[in-house]
């Protein structure tokens, strides 16, 4: 016997809402992306950048 | 302690007394499909706990389901194998009956993200809910 796992009532956004990573992995893919220069350099020199690099900076990974 | 209780026709414990019972009440609950059994015991013979044996004779405590799932938090199109579970056991996704398992098989496949709260039901046991959540895109 199988089941699907649906629920019944769920939109599009309700699911994409439920599948996307949490805000903080997006907010460090959209970091990585601007650190490697796809959307322009002049985006690494934007607050949200900065701000995060500086703690990127302060706390390196091992 | 002799309790008097009134079952249906699927052996479930529809409701029990201490108190007394005439026929008058026995006969009422017949005409109602119930039929009667009376024991002698100390625990409060609910529906949850116990139902009425197969000779119709008694009751018995109910047992524990122990399935074992392959995974409680799948990703996306993931078939998860549950196994332990015995045929006859009715399976419930968020509270809506999905069927009676025919064999000791069950697979549950993701196609959605969310919370999933799957309830396995069978006279013999106790009812048993198991989360499943699928996990978020990594």
């Amino acid at each position: 016997m199988n089941i699907n796992l649906t629920k019944s009532g769920a939109t599009f956004t309700t699911k994409r809402k439920d599948y996307y990573p949490n805000l903080v992995k997006q907010l460090d893919l959209l970091y990585h992306d601007i650190d490697a220069g796809k959307l322009g350099e002049t985006a690494k020199t934007s607050t949200f950048y900065l701000a995060r690099k500086a703690v990127k900076d302060k706390y390196p990974s091992g | 302690m002799i309790w008097h209780i009134f079952y249906n026709s699927s052996r479930v414990i529809n409701w029990s007394t201490s108190a007394g019972v005439d026929d008058r009440i026995k006969t009422e609950q017949a005409e109602a499909g119930l039929s009667y059994v009376q024991v002698e015991q100390d625990d409060l013979p609910i529906p949850e706990n116990f139902y009425v044996s197969t000779g119709e004779d008694g009751i018995t405590e109910k047992g524990n389901f122990n399935p074992t799932f392959s995974t409680t938090t799948p990703t996306i199109d993931t078939v998860i194998n549950v196994t332990g579970l015995p045929a006859g056991t009715e399976v419930f996704l968020d509270s809506v009956s999905k069927g009676t398992m025919s064999d000791t098989t069950l697979t549950l496949t993701t196609s959605e993200p969310g919370k999933f709260d799957v309830t396995f039901k069978k006279l013999e046991f106790k009812d048993l809910t198991q989360r499943v959540i699928t996990a978020k895109q990594s």
